[in-house]
């Protein structure tokens, strides 16, 4: 034993268990957040619950998937003192608008013989709002003309939902691009003529070529609009299911409101599987609904990646010509010194803090004199005077300066100075060899700041949410109006939107998975923006991996 | 230049090395200076047995002059010798090369006594110039002690000294060499005796010149001047300079 | 100096060589440098002879490499020296203020101590410095590089790899493209570093071939610590030791009769 201890060796294990320790929790905490996220678009089967009249309720059905178990402690009545332990199950009953709740937590013991049984045949319809239905598909009517019934009327409701659905998109489409654009152009024609007003230049003559303007753009919303009216109406027309729901009920709902419809105790291993990945898509594709809680998070990851790759163009020239002032040209000194004490201790101020200098800095300070400069037409509707992603960015930006300048300081010192005198000797000036031997060789240690830089932005929140961060925008930061990315506008972000759902939520139970499946999102972008990163760096690195030895 | 500072290198074996090479040489010299030692001696006393001795010595001399060659060659391969270092290897090659030859002229004179017993006259012992050669070779005898000593102390003025011993060696030949010719014209002698003689007075004053090519290559070891083909005018400057230091 | 003893010293022969009779390119006269308050040169005077190789040795810290920064301005990079005494390459002032310090160093070309060639391909190596200048005439460029190259003795390795990246060089073939890299400029003088302590004996000799090559064309001024290859190159030496110049000459006096005892002590690995 003394031997092995002379040996070192349990510095080997203590080290090694270190390391282990740190694996299995990285692992851990991807596994939980992947299985609990992910197992949300897995489409669960759907169990007949008997439950036995107790004295708190009359026996009835309860019909629904499995959300969860626990093991409640009761006190026990008749031995004052002990406990009774009684295993319940968290069913998801849907058909909130019928319960008033989606879930319920049943006891075990109420179910008769305590065994719950597949429900044949029953259909999961996911609705724009109330949540899911659980029920059995009776009959399709249309115009109060029934049009399908019994066998086959789940294919049918699915083909109907499929035309209701693209219908629906189309007229998002129409709404957000052609509607949008006109209302664009009308603003930015309000705006031309405050100015005009502004500037005590408005003419009749401009008042006339607005107003024919207005009176085109009015002309074609009229089209669209009278389009859309149509297609609402065929929406409209699209007719409605009659579902008997657990209890007896018969419910009517209209088609329109439907987003899918599927039989999970039906559905083959291979169906499942592409039901799974069509609601991954649909996660990641669609726009929020009920409050965050259910849809997808499209404008999140929008959001998301769009400050971020602001945050890096505004942080990556701002960082590097940091650094190579203080490594190439400053002066060695106390001056200097201070310089880089103060980076260090910038790195490390909390990011809250960050939050409050954007937000009293760059919005009412910044923001407030270019409203006046420029934007003072618009006023008092502020335009950068509010927070939004170019605030949000900048702030990040000064929130990830010092990773970025202390790793490209690191790679300038790590250029040899062989290099530079070989390039100095050969009569080029300091910037020259600076711009062509220096930098080139310091490409893989800027990425890496730039990688941290990424990681931790793209996870930050508080900040964010003084500076620009929104829980639910109607329009995404990116377009196709001109200027493309609109930096005063306030954008989602999936750090936020976690935040959002996990804690704001009325409903908890129905948004937990999406908690999970968002953050499993976050990791993911913030893993795939790093791992392009690490890949950029690695070719770099391969190329000048020569000069190392 | 002292001969101590040839042991101060920051290497022992490269010291070690050159103190060999010292230590070589002077052996070398010391043997030759004993065989001609005894040489003079064997043509003093016409001792044949003593003659045949210096004769048998030249072989062992002769692997003396081998042994220094591959010592040099080992310095010069293993420790790329400069400037004094480099001057000593080649000196010590020439010198060796110098002592050889000594040794090759002094068989020749001892082969002159071997040569004048067979011939059994007792003629030949009184004849002119062999007092002369008898002179000439303890000359050569001192001159060749002289450029040792010079050889292991570095000593420049010695070496000038030697040098112009040599000129005095050069007039007693002449003059001897003048008077055995003379001696061809008497019929009565022997002609044989004759050429013998000449033959060893040539070879003692081979002895003293090499000699003298020692003390050069002293000179040159100490402080890289060339004396050789050196015109007589700047030679009596550079002696008189070597004297003095 | 006669046509016949120039061919001499060319080749093989040095006999004839003395300072007295060689053209100037540098003339260095009560050069002093001081890195802040210590003095790291002390009164150096000599003239470097044109088209021949001049080598400097001495101990570590004798300030022979310093010295040879001092050519092409190099010590300008170190804010805390500060030099004093003159210097002149062919005439000119070097150290004139309206000098450009950039028209210095083209002038003066530069091999390190360690292969320094630029992450970039063999031919952008070479082609840096006229690039530098402006040149971007592609034909005028190949020409450069390949005279660089056959210059430095590279080209038949390198012709059919021009693209390649230099990193990919042996080391000695790095040393030689750094060389080429120098000459491509076509500077009056080539100072070299060190240029062989990082590689293998063969790749020394090659470069020390190059060296014998290249003194046709250029004055050559070389730092070395290893005495043979300075008695192997050079035309002349100088011995430094403490900041000084302790004794300047043909290398063949130097090597086999040194006039100062210093001198002797060093090359002779003497304790001193």
């Amino acid at each position: 034993m003394k031997a092995w201890f002379n040996k070192g060796e349990h510095w080997v294990w203590f080290s090694a268990s270190a390391v282990s320790v740190a694996v299995v929790l990285v692992f851990g905490l991807l596994m939980l957040i992947a299985v609990r996220g992910l197992s949300h678009f897995w489409p669960h089967e759907v169990y007949n619950f008997e439950m036995v009249s107790t004295t708190q309720s009359a026996s009835e059905v309860v019909t629904g998937e499995i959300h969860n178990t626990r093991i409640k402690e009761f006190d026990n009545p008749e031995k004052p003192g002990y406990q009774i332990k009684e295993p319940q199950l968290l069913i998801k009953t849907g058909n909130r608008d019928l319960y008033g709740l989606d879930f319920r937590w049943i006891s075990e013991k109420d179910v008769k013989d305590q065994a719950w049984s597949i429900a044949p045949g029953i259909s999961v319809i996911e609705r724009h709002e109330w949540g899911n239905l659980y029920g059995y598909v009776e009959s399709i009517s249309k115009n109060g003309e029934i049009v399908a019934q019994g066998q086959g009327v789940e294919q049918a409701l699915t083909k109907l939902i499929a035309a209701s659905e693209k219908l629906r998109s189309e007229i998002n489409k129409i709404e957000k691009v052609d509607v949008g654009a006109i209302n664009h152009q009308l603003q930015s024609l309000r705006y031309e003529q405050r100015k005009l007003e502004m500037a005590n230049k408005f003419t009749q003559a401009d008042a006339q070529r607005i107003e024919q303007k207005k009176a085109e753009l009015e002309a074609q919303y009229q089209t669209l609009k009278a389009g859309l009216d149509q297609m609402y109406v065929a929406l409209n027309q699209q007719g409605e299911a009659t579902i008997l729901v657990s209890g007896g009920k018969q419910v009517q709902v209209p088609i329109k409101n439907m987003v899918r419809a599927w039989q999970p105790n039906e559905m083959r291993y291979d169906q499942k599987l592409g039901f799974f990945f069509g609601s991954i898509g649909h996660f990641l594709f669609d726009n929020p609904r009920e409050a965050n809680t259910e849809g997808g998070v499209f404008p999140a990851i929008v959001g998301t990646l769009t400050m971020v790759v602001l945050m890096t163009l505004f942080v990556m020239p701002m960082g590097v010509i940091a650094a190579i002032y203080m490594r190439e040209y400053a002066r060695e000194g106390w001056l200097l010194r201070l310089v880089r004490i103060s980076i260090n201790n910038l790195a490390g101020v909390p990011s809250i803090v960050f939050g409050i200098f954007g937000l009293g800095f760059f919005v009412y300070v910044l923001g407030h004199s270019i409203d006046q400069l420029f934007y003072s037409y618009a006023l008092p509707t502020p335009t950068f005077g509010t927070p939004g992603l170019l605030w949000a960015a900048l702030t990040m930006a000064l929130l990830t300066l010092p990773v970025v300048i202390v790793s490209t300081e690191e790679g300038l010192s790590r250029v040899p100075r062989a290099l530079r005198e070989g390039g100095l000797a050969l009569g080029a000036t300091r910037a020259e060899v600076i711009m062509r031997i220096v930098l080139p060789l310091t490409m893989p240690a800027i990425m890496t700041g730039l990688i941290l830089a990424i990681a931790r932005a793209a996870g930050e929140v508080a900040p964010l949410m003084l500076v620009g961060v929104v829980k639910l925008v109607s329009e995404l930061p990116v377009s196709l109006n001109a200027p493309f990315v609109h930096l005063d506008q306030k954008f989602m972000h999936l750090g936020f939107h976690i935040y959002d759902v996990g804690f704001q939520s009325p409903n908890v139970e129905a948004s937990q998975p999406l908690v999970y499946a968002t953050s499993l999102l976050l990791v993911l972008v913030i893993v795939s923006l790093n791992l392009g990163a690490i890949s950029i760096r690695n070719r770099l690195r391969e190329k000048y991996k020569a000069l190392d030895n | 230049m002292e001969r101590k500072e040839f042991g101060t290198h920051v290497s022992a074996s490269y010291n070690q090395y050159l103190e060999d090479l010292f230590n070589l040489v002077l052996e070398m010299g010391g043997m030759v200076e004993k065989q001609l030692s005894s040489a003079v001696i064997a043509v003093q006393n016409a001792d044949v047995g003593l003659a045949k001795e210096v004769i048998q010595l030249d072989k062992f001399i002769n692997r003396e002059e081998i042994e220094i060659d591959r010592l040099c060659a080992r310095v010069l391969a293993r420790q790329q010798p400069t400037a004094s270092d480099l001057r000593l290897v080649i000196s010590a090659i020439r010198i060796a090369l110098d002592l050889e030859r000594m040794g090759d002229e002094v068989v020749k004179i001892a082969k002159l006594v071997v040569h004048l017993d067979k011939i059994g006259s007792d003629a030949c012992l009184n004849l002119q110039g062999y007092k002369e050669l008898i002179e000439i070779s303890a000359h050569g005898t001192d001159m060749l002690k002289d450029a040792l000593n010079a050889f292991s102390r570095l000593d420049l003025p010695s070496c000038a000294a030697i040098i112009q011993e040599e000129e005095k060696v050069d007039v007693i030949y002449k003059r001897a060499v003048k008077e055995v010719t003379e001696r061809f014209k008497d019929s009565e002698s022997d002609i044989e005796c004759l050429l013998e003689l000449i033959y060893a007075l040539k070879a003692s004053e081979r002895i003293t010149d090499h000699a003298c090519n020692i003390a050069e290559i002293i000179v040159y070891l100490v402080n890289g001047k060339e004396l050789r083909n050196m015109d007589s005018e700047r030679m009596a400057e550079m002696l008189n300079e070597l004297t003095r230091s | 100096m006669s046509e016949k003893t120039i061919s001499l010293a060319m080749g093989h022969d040095h006999r004839g060589l003395s300072l007295e009779q060689e053209k100037v390119a540098i003339e260095v006269r009560d050069w002093n440098l001081f890195y802040g308050k210590s003095q790291a040169l002390n009164n150096i005077n000599m003239d470097l002879p044109e088209n021949r190789v001049t080598a400097f040795i001495g101990p570590s810290g004798c300030g022979k490499s310093t010295l040879l920064r001092c050519f092409n301005r190099m010590n300008d990079l170190i804010d805390s020296v500060s030099v004093e005494g003159k210097m002149h390459l062919h005439g000119q002032d070097m150290y004139a203020k309206e000098l450009d310090v950039a028209e210095i160093r083209r002038r003066i070309g530069m091999v390190f101590q360690k292969p320094n060639p630029f992450p970039k391909s063999i031919y952008e190596n070479v082609a840096y410095g006229l690039r530098l200048q402006g040149v971007n005439d592609k034909k005028t460029l190949d020409d450069t590089v390949e005279w660089a190259l056959k210059g430095a003795g590279l080209w038949k390795e390198a012709k059919d790899r021009l693209n390649d990246n230099a990193l990919g060089l042996s080391g000695g073939q790095q040393q030689r493209l750094c060389i080429a890299r120098a000459i491509a400029v076509q500077p009056e003088v080539l100072l070299l570093d060190e240029p062989t302590s990082a590689l293998d004996p063969i790749s020394t000799l090659a470069i020390e071939e190059l060296i014998f090559e290249l003194k046709k064309d250029f004055t050559i001024l070389i730092v070395t610590h290893n005495m043979q290859q300075a008695a192997r190159v050079s035309d002349y030496t100088a011995f430094m030791y403490m900041g000084e110049l302790i004794e300047y000459s043909d290398t063949d006096s130097l090597f086999t009769n040194p006039q100062v005892k210093r001198t002797e002590d060093y090359i002779t690995g003497r304790y001193g």
